[in-house]
């Protein structure tokens, strides 16, 4: 491909990636997509066949005024579009800018067409990047930078080239019109994607190392949050339903302290609201006083009040959560949190241990919850009967006007246990045995949801169990509270986490024991059309969890994870030299003890030691020096021709061979010219093709000439076709094989 | 034509001292740009907080280092070697070579700019060289023209890359020395005056070898004599390869005088003196006139032949103007110079005129000075550098 091919191709793609980026991150209206693919399909194809495509293109190319009355027009668009269509600077802009690409498609002639068409490419994929943090970006951010240095090396290579051939006309036209321009080659091919690859190295590095000095004073914070259902204040029974199939991802856990292979397994209660206020339709919170959370250094938030004693970290689980913006703000984490470490200005709890933020999140949000998980003491597995405090009773025992049925049902049920404990697990196990799990529940439509799960229906799904099982354990003077969630049961294998999707928002229950304090109770049986993981869902995984990569190491990359690295960098750096300390010391102990050995076994007697180790350490280091002198002779000994030559010698070197083939051996003491004769004499219709490939030998490596691609692509050719000939000759009438040159060998 | 090369820069100073000297950068209009778009990518980076716009930072930030990177392979570890000639006449242009070789192993030098540096100012002498490949060398030729007389002296060269995207261009500077006599101007007299000069002196010829037609001498034949002046009957007679030497037409020695003296104020009227004097001595050396120059208070210098030509030219190129000051001693040091002169006529030029100290002068054969021979100067002046 010639070199002003290669540039209008490249600076087309390179406007085709920052264009494909922009179109993936906003949607874009059809009219304006069908206008800009059309202006990069004619601008191919005058790249493609620019002769034919110009011809025509003459017959109908707009005049500048036509273009600049469209740009005026555009301009009035995009104030249209501000005003009264988009009503947001963004998308509006965005809108102007594609408009502005297809001007400039449409009228690449002038070198500063290229560079216009090269920033609007930048703006569009600054755009894009404005819009979005998805995993998609990574290719398209690659890809342009791979056709980014590939257009800036071949705009400047092309104007180098106008230079010289038109040093007079200034610098304003694209591509020379007479002088004949070089092609590509495939050095040229490796060489500009080694320096792409060396680009993208060192943007890594910067990502990196650059400080994170975000004061954010203009940061978009409307992006679309994640709406979630059953965290407000009241949760209609059944409200659930229309989300258990909704595969969205609200939130990543990860459990860094839990490195046992079984536990990964293990479904991951993670706690949202609580709830202790039925009315027989919906759930409400009747204690909805929050109390800020007490912040500690380093952007962590307490749970305990001042003045207790801190729970013992060791028993605690940690997570790290990722979590999605969400409609809510509501903060998730394990039954039940003591601390959460996160940059948020501010935390809240209500009473009954729920965790809040000031306002919704609108971006992603990293945080880290320390909770201590609870369970039931020895003592209250069996007492028949517990004294609860005064506000629990308030509280957790409020039953709603439910059908008698339902409250005779609780008591059946329990009427067997000898223990609080035992009637808990009775009725628990009820409502796992006698139920079936169905979505296909019209909750909301029903007045006594309730009702009809328990006596009517009989299938429901994780709220009906779990408001029934608070229902009856209140009815039987149990206190209980309904809690709202996720379940977290997707582990995702590469990534080593916890994939929580809205589908998985859950209710169970929480039972009090004064000693024990609330225990978790899930009274819902797994949903029965989970089925094991296909070879989709694996991939989904893989994905998911480079997408998490993506998001923690480029998209949520911050000061703190600077600190991080430099702290692993500097502790890690300590440990090789102490490591690297340790193991000279025990060598060079080594070596002395050798040494010492020898010196000993070899020194005659009256000779002192240290004599002998002195000349044995003087021919180490003169060892040393010779085999550095060696090295160093060798790495400055270069060829003594240049490429092109060493190229020219090789092709006449083949030449040679062919001809040896035929008996007729270069003798050293030939020049070439001679050579040449004899070969005249002795294999006639051979001598056009070496004395063209000779030709080409003594000017390029006598004469030093330059090599140009056709000259070496012809005399390859010739000796390409000498090889034919020589061998069509040896199958026809073998030439014969006197001795050579008598003259020459002598 | 000699050679000057390059001493090599590791050799001197302290590696900063090298930098500060060797390295520059400067900025092209599209690296004014990119610069510019960096700098808006880094603000929106810094106001949002958004890392896809740090990545963007980076990636611009990116291709500045690599540009830095890659110029700096392309102009370092390269050799100079200079070919000029000993002189040149002011004006008049003069060819020059430069050998240039890539001595990196693996690392082509591309897209080089290659420029003498003069006086600290860079010179462009329109040598570009698109591509040298690792370990090879190219010889490249160009035009050296020098407006005004006296040395010139070449300090180094200037290598000057855009590779790779040409948003910088990076100069190095290789230290590569030499120096020049530029000779004043070699003009062409007018046509009336030279059958005046042609005349002076004829009376006062004597008979010696050189270009005419009649016999001078017979001698034997050396090797490099012309075939045509062998003398066939004495070669037959004798058996001995015998040529014959004719006398010279112009058989006379004439002294040009030139007054160094000068005002500061005539500085013009002094170079356009010395180009007169030059190309006055152009003229008669060509015509086998034997001469002798008295530049001053200076030495005298002889030419007999255009072998001693140079010494003349290049004692024109480094005469220094005299102040008023010094009329009457130079004056003095020219009178007994051309008193002891033996033999032919005296052409006395003269910038300036003191008319005091002219009369100490003995008899001049013709005097040429701006105010008596207005058609001389004003040929000289119209070439000469204001």
């Amino acid at each position: 491909m010639l070199l002003d091919q290669a540039f209008r191709l490249s600076s087309i793609l390179l406007a085709a990636a920052g264009f494909a980026s922009l179109t993936l991150a906003i949607t874009l209206p059809p009219w304006l997509l069908v206008l800009a693919g059309g202006a990069f399909a004619m601008a191919l194809l005058r790249v493609r066949h620019p002769g034919v495509i110009s011809d025509t293109m003459r017959h109908f190319r707009l005049s500048a005024l036509t273009w600049n009355i469209f740009l005026v027009l555009a301009f009035a668009g995009f104030w249209v579009d501000l005003l009264l269509i988009s009503q947001e600077v963004l998308p509006a802009g965005i809108h102007f800018l594609v408009l502005l690409l297809v001007n400039k498609l449409s009228n690449l002639d002038l070198r500063r067409d290229f560079l216009h068409l090269y920033a609007i490419s930048l703006i569009a994929l600054l755009a894009s990047a404005a819009l979005t943090t998805q995993i998609w970006y990574a290719p398209f951010f690659f890809i342009y930078l791979v056709i980014g240095v590939w257009t800036l090396l071949l705009y400047h290579l092309l104007q180098e080239q106008e230079e010289l051939a038109e040093p007079q006309q200034g610098h304003t036209q694209a591509a020379p019109s007479t002088a004949p321009l070089p092609r590509l080659t495939a050095r040229f091919f490796w060489t500009t994607n080694a320096m792409a690859a060396s680009a993208f190295g060192i943007t890594l590095l910067f990502f990196f190392l650059i400080p994170r000095v975000g004061v954010g004073f203009f940061q978009n914070n409307h992006g679309e949050n994640l709406r979630t259902t059953g965290f407000s204040e009241h949760v209609d029974l059944g409200v659930m339903g229309p989300v258990k199939q909704d595969p969205s991802i609200v939130m990543r856990v990860e459990l860094p302290e839990r490195t046992g292979r079984n536990s990964k397994w293990e479904p991951l209660y993670l706690r949202g609201v609580a709830y202790n206020r039925y009315d027989g339709k919906s759930w409400s919170n009747s204690l909805p006083h929050r109390r800020m959370l007490t912040e500690l250094p380093e952007d962590t938030f307490t749970l305990r009040t001042s003045g207790t004693k801190p729970a013992p970290t060791a028993r605690q689980l940690r997570q790290d959560i990722l979590l999605e913006p969400l409609d809510t703000t509501v903060l998730f984490g394990t039954p039940f949190p003591t601390s959460v470490k996160g940059h948020f200005l501010s935390l809240q709890s209500d009473l009954m241990g729920s965790l809040y933020l000031p306002v919704p999140l609108h971006t992603r949000t990293q945080y880290t919850v320390y909770s201590s998980p609870t369970t039931l003491h020895a003592t209250e597995k069996k007492s028949a009967a517990l004294l609860y405090p005064d506000f629990i009773l308030q509280q957790y025992l409020q039953v709603p006007a439910v059908n008698e049925q339902v409250l005779e049902l609780a008591r059946q049920i329990t009427q067997p246990a000898t223990s609080i404990a035992q009637a808990v697990a009775l009725l628990h196990t009820h409502l796992l045995t006698h139920y079936r799990y169905n979505l296909d529940v019209p909750s909301l439509e029903s007045p006594h949801p309730l009702e009809d799960f328990l006596l009517t229906r009989k299938t429901g799904y994780c709220e009906h169990y779990a408001t029934a099982m608070v229902v009856m354990l209140r009815s039987v003077g149990i206190p209980a509270r309904l809690v709202t969630g996720f379940l977290a049961t997707e582990w995702n294998e590469f990534g080593g986490y916890y994939t929580v999707r809205q589908r998985d928002a859950h209710a169970w229950v929480e039972v009090y024991f004064p000693q024990s304090g609330w225990i978790t109770m899930d009274p819902t049986p797994p949903s029965p059309d989970a089925v094991g993981p296909t070879w989709w869902q694996s991939a989904n995984s893989a994905m998911d969890s480079v997408r998490l990569q993506w998001d923690r190491m480029f998209v949520h990359y911050s000061a703190h994870d600077q600190f991080t690295a430099v702290q692993g960098i500097r502790e890690g750096g300590e440990a090789v030299r102490t490591g690297l300390s340790e193991t000279l010391s025990a060598l060079s102990a080594q070596g002395v003890a050798i040494v010492s050995h020898m010196v000993i076994s070899l020194t005659p007697s009256g000779l002192p030691h240290f004599a002998i180790a002195l000349v044995l350490a003087l021919a180490a280091v003169y060892g040393g020096i010779a085999i550095l002198r060696r090295l160093r002779n060798r790495t400055t000994q270069h060829s003594p021709f240049s490429t092109q030559q060493q190229t020219v010698i090789a092709l006449y070197n083949a030449m040679l061979q062919c001809c040896a083939q035929q008996g007729i051996t270069k003798p050293v003491s030939a020049t070439s010219v001679e050579f040449l004769e004899q070969i005249r004499t002795r294999w006639g219709e051979a001598w056009p093709l070496v004395d063209s490939v000779t030709r080409l030998y003594t000017h390029v490596r006598f004469g030093e000439a330059a090599l140009t691609d056709e000259a070496l692509a012809t005399a390859e050719a010739q000796v390409r076709t000498l090889r034919l000939l020589g061998r069509s000759t040896a199958d026809s009438q073998p030439p014969s094989r006197e001795p050579v040159m008598p003259s020459l060998t002598r | 034509m000699r050679p000057a090369t390059n001493k090599t820069p590791r050799a001197h100073a302290s590696f900063l001292h090298r930098l500060s000297q060797h390295r520059a950068i400067r900025v092209t209009t599209e690296g004014t740009r990119f610069l510019l778009l960096t700098l808006a990518v880094g603000i929106a980076a810094v106001n949002t907080g958004n890392n896809l716009f740090y990545l963007l930072l980076a990636m611009m930030l990116s291709l500045i280092v690599l540009s830095g990177l890659l110029s700096e392979q392309c102009v370092r570890r390269l050799d100079f070697h200079r070919h000029l000639p000993d002189s040149l006449f002011v004006n008049q242009s003069t060819v020059a070579t430069l050998w240039i070789a890539n001595h990196k192993a693996h690392v082509p030098s591309v897209s080089l700019r290659i420029l003498d540096v003069v006086a600290g100012q860079d010179h462009d002498r329109g040598i570009h060289i698109t591509h040298l490949a690792p370990g090879a060398s190219t010889l490249r030729s160009y035009s050296l023209l020098a407006q005004r007389r006296g040395q010139y002296h070449l300090e180094g060269i200037r290598v000057i890359t855009p590779f790779p995207f040409g948003l910088f261009q990076k100069k190095a500077f290789y230290p590569c020395e030499a120096t020049l006599l530029v000779c004043p101007a070699i003009i062409p007299l007018p046509p009336l005056r030279l059958q005046e000069l042609h005349s002076v002196g004829h009376e006062q010829a004597l008979a010696r070898r050189g270009p005419g037609t009649a016999l001078y001498n017979l001698r034997e034949f050396r090797p490099g004599d012309d075939s045509r002046a062998i003398h066939w009957l004495t070669t037959a007679r004798t058996a001995k390869l015998i040529v014959k030497e004719t006398e010279a037409e112009d058989q006379h020695m004439i002294t040009l005088a030139v007054l160094t003296v000068c005002p500061d104020e005539h500085e013009h009227t002094f170079e356009r003196t010395l180009s007169i004097a030059a190309s006055l001595i152009d003229y008669y050396v060509k015509r086998g006139v034997r001469l002798r120059l008295l530049l001053g208070d200076q030495q005298n210098l002889l030419a007999d032949g255009e072998d001693q030509l140079r010494d003349l030219f290049h004692a024109l190129a480094l005469c220094e103007r005299r102040p008023v000051t010094a009329s009457a001693s130079v004056h003095q040091a020219m009178a007994l110079g051309l008193t002891n002169s033996e033999e032919g006529p005296i052409i006395w030029l003269s910038p300036w005129t003191d008319a005091a100290c002219a009369e100490a002068l003995p008899a001049i054969d013709l005097m040429l000075t701006p105010q008596t021979h207005k058609d001389l100067f004003d040929a000289a002046g119209s070439g000469l550098p204001a």
